[in-house]
């Protein structure tokens, strides 16, 4: 009973924030100067007049209250807006690109996790050898390198000297297979995922994989650590069971990392050209295009703060020690 | 009490010191950093430069504006070192365009001077553009182009003469003469029209077509990609190009890209030919009657894409519509023509509302055929037809619409139906952000022309490839240094000019784009285009002593320092 | 059964080794008892791990050897010593608190615990039932998580834990330690019922020598590593021979002489890290002489079953006499 109390709660909580934040933003993203107007009187291609008659079109030149009452009125109704820049409700801008940085993030964020832990803990498992020192030097090598950077490398070498892989996109255009494999459904986006998965992965494997080491390190130290040896546990048994009482804190962070993962990665979809949420996200805010600049931010945030929810509410269940009061 | 006064306006301050910190939250999100930044050294310099330039003063640090991009940063380095001469130092302020347009053009903040470069959009191929647009009094308004706050009222008389003279040879004289007035007063220093680089796959594809200011990859001028023919099996070809299009509505976008891109569908009324003379396109010509009254004639045969026959209705139709609706992205359209009156089966009469000499090129160039039956049909719900999705365009052009996938691609068929039939069977634009991914996909054969900008460092990299051919292409487009002649000291024209003198234009050339380019003769109109440059004029002569010669006959002095001194009252 | 043979331990720290346990040699017989007593960083504990082959990364056996059944433990591979552990040796540690894992529930630790010497779970769970009936727990406490037991429930669990092989040699470290005093009583009776039984062997660790002299047959007196005192626990603590031993027993109270004041030995045992030369007590010592703080005292057999490790052993029972004195100790220095 305290757990749904608990439960209930938080997602108040939540649901709150997330109103903050759209409030927030709001605000934010008008407080920059220029309107989507300006960004096209740009150079020279719309006459002052033109922008006055635009403003009036799109509802600029209203008062900023009234503009707030609509947007707020159409966002009961689960109307996001109009893109300035697109001319289509946001929604239709954002879902594809959505879709899309999923398709990166989703392996991304599952194999850093995954390597993440699994050599964090093998690692601090290892605390003291000079393989651990090591292997935690190797893993903060490409972390403290910029992705873009480690994404050139990558085309460099497997896309324009190798030819392995192709150099950019999430589909060729008109691909046509050749053999029996490259029929197989997906092979177009499986072959031009590697490089991009592989430049994000080596960049953000390296936080979970620290603080996964960091964790099992000091559980290492722990009395039932002593005990489970004590009992004869094998040393693989040991080291689930170190893995399993270390996983708190990375499991803290996989729920930020997954809900920024929602926002993509503006650096790795620029150099990998991929259309994701990154470069929607910049575009939208350079273009002062507010509705949708506010969507992906607030995707984003709400993705952050949804799984900060749930992995609090499964803390309960992870570690029977914690109480929902 | 008293301390308050001096800071003016304290509500604003305060308000633009939370703004600041604002933008500085946003900053943390790597979004406005540079905007942020400039902002408060813009506003900071606006409030010391005139209480610094005193007569009897040494000259203020100069502060100038640049954008953040590679070929800019290595200008004023050389500037920099190129006017220190003049015992002058300057204060540099990196932003993006982004700030450029709010702070510069919208918020009329230029510090002492800015630096820019304008590219060849087609429009601009008319001396209009450059004369009008950048340097008539009436464009310093917010928002202008003018901001620099250059005011001459002869050069101003000119300006406007040139523009409703709709007889070419008195046009060009009076466009030549309006030069003048540029050179000798110096409100920029225009630098030099740097080439258009592109390049293409030479063993898939012949009959590439370079035009003056598109190059041969920009979709600007529909001309260019009329007579590419395949060598190899594959008769579609598959262009790179930094952009994609954002909607595939023809009435909506102001934007040079997108609306040149939805042009290849729509057929404009005229275009430009390889020496950007403006040709008849989905007009079969076009006679200037008096210079408010133009008649058009549609060629025959002309087809929509989806089969229907186009007609006198539909290019009244186009005009009507726009004027009913006044499209912001269209406005020079409706602020030049009145109305359409058809008087046979093909034939049009546009009544203007004032004389425009840059009609056939800016307006029947950038105004498209639109088809009546499907945009009378636009449900009325919407605030305007500009909103509304047309995910199918169907237009007259040279190329036929298959499909958009936003960030992808976009698939273009030829249409076999237009008067001139391209040689290719289809095009897809694909939108690559990123340079090096860009030449990375022309060389390992991914793509099949160039459709960017390159530098002539990738330009020689890529025409080592024995399969790939390197075009350049003069355009119009400049670099220029504008000076603020709303404060002092570039308000002096002794100074102005004595800049010029110190501004080794051919040298700039040579060193940020290995000399790919045309170096200015120090009026905005490239002498690439014969009929407008005057062959009369040329910038100052490059010399420390004349430029020194000319500050100190105005009065200004150097202290022991070094500095340059304003002169005296 | 168990046999420390002139054991040496050192730690490895930043500062420079430590030398934790220096020279110790004790036994334990089948089903006997041995009650190692001294205050708290005297290596009490380090030994109980050195008894059980467990002991830390940074620490290591610098001489002698730790047999069980004459098997010297160092000398066995990893894999070998895991079979012993828990099967032959098991051990009750400090705190069950933090020694149980907390997220796993009784079950599965006796599950695990069975699995890792090959016992199936259906009989794992069904000795378990067992064994906490034998400590008299409710069976129900199995699905049940560490922190939702009590602190002595707890402890019995863990004791339960640790018979679930029958093992011949049990160690338990300060097993009452944070509990209170009816708790203390009820673990403590359960371990004197359960020594000896199926000649289980106790080895068992404490500060507090009331408890020592209850559960064991024999007892050793550490201090700063050493044996300072041991023998037969009935004799040693109603005529300590050793200063320490007669401090410490006048530490804790005596139900046989409540009259008695409690003393507080004045000063504390030397660093490790730089033992003082001579006898390690010599500092808090109140009978301290020259000789003492010169030349390290051997621990000799006095009587056949008792071993000192002091200079003046021979005027052991003068310096009984002069103890019993609560202000000889606070003066000490």
């Amino acid at each position: 009973m305290a757990f749904w109390l608990f439960a209930a709660r938080r997602a108040a909580h939540t649901a709150v924030t997330l109103v903050l934040l759209l409030l927030f933003m709001y605000v934010l993203f008008r407080l920059v100067p220029g309107d989507p107007t300006t960004i096209m009187l740009g150079t020279g291609e719309l006459p002052l007049e033109a922008q006055q008659r635009l403003r009036e079109l799109w509802g600029l030149d209203r008062p900023q209250w009234q503009q707030f009452v609509t947007y707020a009125g159409n966002l009961l109704t689960g109307d996001l807006g109009m893109s300035f820049y697109f001319r289509r409700p946001v929604l239709e801008i954002v879902w594809p690109m959505l879709l899309n940085t999923l398709v990166l993030m989703t392996p991304v964020v599952v194999i850093s996790i995954v390597l993440g832990v699994t050599l964090g803990t093998w690692l601090g498992w290892r605390r003291g050898e000079r393989i651990e020192e090591i292997g935690a030097i190797l893993a903060l090598i490409p972390r403290a390198l910029p992705v873009f950077w480690i994404g050139i490398v990558l085309l460099a070498l497997f896309a324009y000297e190798l030819r392995w892989f192709p150099i950019g996109g999430m589909r060729q255009a008109f691909f046509f297979p050749e053999t029996w494999y490259q029929e197989l459904p997906f092979f177009d986006i499986a072959r031009h995922l590697v490089l991009p998965v592989a430049a994000g992965v080596l960049t953000s494997m390296a936080d979970p994989l620290m603080i996964q080491r960091t964790a099992l390190i000091e559980v290492k130290h722990e009395d039932f650590m002593v005990h489970a040896r004590a009992r004869g546990l094998s040393e693989g048994a040991q080291r689930r069971l170190a893995r399993r009482n270390a996983f708190l804190p990375v499991l803290t962070y996989s729920a930020i990392m997954v809900g920024f993962a929602f926002g993509g990665q503006v650096l790795l979809e620029v150099v990998f050209n991929w259309p994701g949420m990154g470069r929607l996200m910049v575009n939208s805010v350079s273009q002062r295009d507010y509705p949708v600049a506010q969507a992906t931010f607030f995707f984003m945030a709400a993705a952050v703060v949804t799984l900060n929810l749930l992995v609090d509410l499964a803390y309960g269940w992870l570690d029977p020690r914690i109480r929902h009061e | 009490m008293g301390s308050r006064n001096e800071s003016g306006r304290p509500a604003t301050r305060d308000l633009r010191a939370r703004r600041r910190e604002v933008l500085k939250f946003l900053g943390a999100f790597g979004l406005t950093a540079p905007s942020a930044a400039l902002v408060s050294a813009i506003d900071g310099a606006l409030q010391s430069a005139s209480a610094q330039a005193a007569a009897g003063q040494p000259v203020p640090r100069l502060g100038v504006y640049l954008p953040n991009w590679p070929d800019q940063v290595e200008l004023w380095r050389q500037l920099s070192r190129e006017w220190q001469p003049l015992g002058i130092e300057l204060d540099l302020q990196q932003g993006t365009l982004d700030t450029f347009v709010s702070q510069i053009v919208a918020e009329q903040k230029l510090p002492h001077m800015g630096s820019m470069s304008w590219g060849g959009a087609p429009d601009r191929l008319d001396p209009d553009y450059f004369l009008s647009e950048m340097f008539h009094s009436r464009r310093t308004a917010r928002g202008g182009l003018n901001f620099g706050f250059y005011r001459n009222e002869a050069f101003d008389r000119l300006a406007d003469a040139q523009r409703s003279e709709m007889d070419p040879a008195k046009r060009q004289q009076l466009v030549r003469e309006a030069q003048t007035h540029i050179v000798e007063d110096s409100p920029s220093i225009v630098l030099f029209h740097r080439d258009i680089i592109h390049a293409y796959n030479k063993r898939r594809f012949s009959g590439v077509k370079p035009i003056l200011g598109n190059g041969i990859g920009f979709p600007y001028m529909p001309l260019s990609y009329m007579d590419i023919t395949p060598l190899t099996p594959r008769k579609f070809m598959r262009l790179t190009s930094i952009y994609d299009i954002a909607s595939l509505n023809p009435f909506l976008t102001p934007e040079i890209y997108n609306s040149t891109t939805l042009r290849l569908i729509y057929a404009t009324f005229t275009t430009r030919d390889e020496k950007a003379d403006v040709m008849p396109w989905a007009l079969e010509r076009w006679n200037i009657v008096n210079p408010t009254t133009v008649d058009i004639t549609l060629r025959g045969n002309t087809k929509f894409h989806d089969g229907r026959p186009a007609t006198a209705q539909d290019v009244k139709f186009t005009f009507d519509f726009i004027n009913k609706h006044r499209f912001p992205a269209l406005s020079r359209i409706y602020e030049t023509v009145e109305s359409a009156e058809i008087t046979g089966d093909l034939t049009v009469r546009l009544k203007l509302r004032t004389a425009s000499a840059p009609f056939t090129a800016n307006v029947l160039g950038y105004a498209f055929l639109a088809p009546k039956h499907i945009w009378e049909a636009v449900p009325s719900n919407l605030a305007t037809p500009a909103d509304w999705p047309n995910d199918k365009p169907i237009g007259s052009g040279p190329w036929k619409y298959v499909e958009w996938r936003k960030g992808e691609y976009l698939q273009l068929a030829a249409n076999q139906d237009f008067f001139m039939k391209p040689k290719l069977e289809g095009m897809v634009v694909l939108p690559v952000p990123q340079m090096e991914s860009m030449v990375g996909m022309l060389e390992r054969g991914d793509s099949d022309m160039l459709g960017w900008n390159l530098d002539m460092t990738l330009g020689e990299r890529i025409s080592r490839n024995p399969e790939l051919e390197v075009v350049r292409t003069p355009t119009h487009g400049q670099h220029e240094v504008r000076l603020n002649l709303g404060m002092a000291p570039t308000d002096n024209k002794a100074f102005r000019r004595a800049l010029q003198h110190v501004t080794d234009r051919k040298k700039l050339l040579d060193i940020i784009f290995s000399g790919a380019g045309v170096v200015s003769n120090g009026a905005p109109i490239t002498p690439a285009l014969e009929n407008w440059a005057n062959p009369a004029i040329s910038a100052p002569e490059v010399s420390v002593d004349k430029a020194r010669a000319v500050l100190r006959d105005a009065g200004f002095t150097w202290n022991a320092q070094g500095r340059l001194v304003m002169p005296s009252a | 059964m168990l046999a420390l043979d002139d054991v040496s331990i050192v730690y490895t720290t930043r500062s420079g080794p430590v030398q934790a346990v220096s020279g110790v040699t004790l036994s334990l017989p089948p089903g006997g008892s041995l009650g190692l007593v001294g205050e708290s960083g005297c290596g009490k504990s380090t030994l109980a791990l050195a008894a059980l082959a467990l002991l830390p990364a940074e620490a290591r056996l610098a001489g002698g050897a730790v047999r069980l059944d004459g098997q010297d433990l160092a000398a066995l591979p990893e894999a070998e010593l895991r079979k012993l552990r828990w099967t032959r040796m098991a051990y009750v540690p400090q705190s069950a608190q933090n020694a149980l894992v907390p997220v796993h529930s009784l079950r599965r630790q006796f599950r695990d615990t069975a699995a890792a010497h090959g016992m199936r779970s259906a009989e794992a769970d069904e000795r378990a039932a067992a064994l906490l009936r034998r400590v008299e727990l409710d069976a129900a406490v199995l699905d049940r998580f560490p922190h939702e037991l009590s602190g002595g429930m707890r402890q019995r669990a863990m004791i339960a834990l640790a018979l679930l092989f029958g093992p011949s040699l049990l160690v338990a470290d300060e097993p009452t330690t944070g509990l209170d005093v009816i708790v203390q009583r009820q673990v403590i009776d359960l371990l004197r019922d359960l020594r000896g039984e199926d000649g289980l062997a106790l080895l068992f660790i404490s500060h507090d020598i009331g408890v020592v002299a209850e559960l064991c047959s024999h007892v050793a007196v550490l201090y700063a590593g050493k044996v300072m005192e041991s023998g037969p626990t009935a004799t040693v603590f109603s005529e300590p021979d050793h200063p320490y031993t007669m401090g410490l027993q006048r530490a804790f109270p005596d139900i046989r002489h409540p009259e008695r004041s409690i003393v507080s030995i004045a000063g504390h045992p030397p660093r490790l890290s730089s033992p003082p030369k001579g006898c390690p007590f010599a500092p808090r010592c109140p009978f301290v002489q020259p000789v003492c703080r010169d030349t390290t005292p051997p621990l000799v057999a006095v009587s056949d079953a008792r071993a000192v490790a002091c200079h003046f052993v021979d005027e052991a029972a003068a310096l009984r006499e002069r103890a019993r004195d609560p202000a000889l100790w606070d003066e000490a220095a």
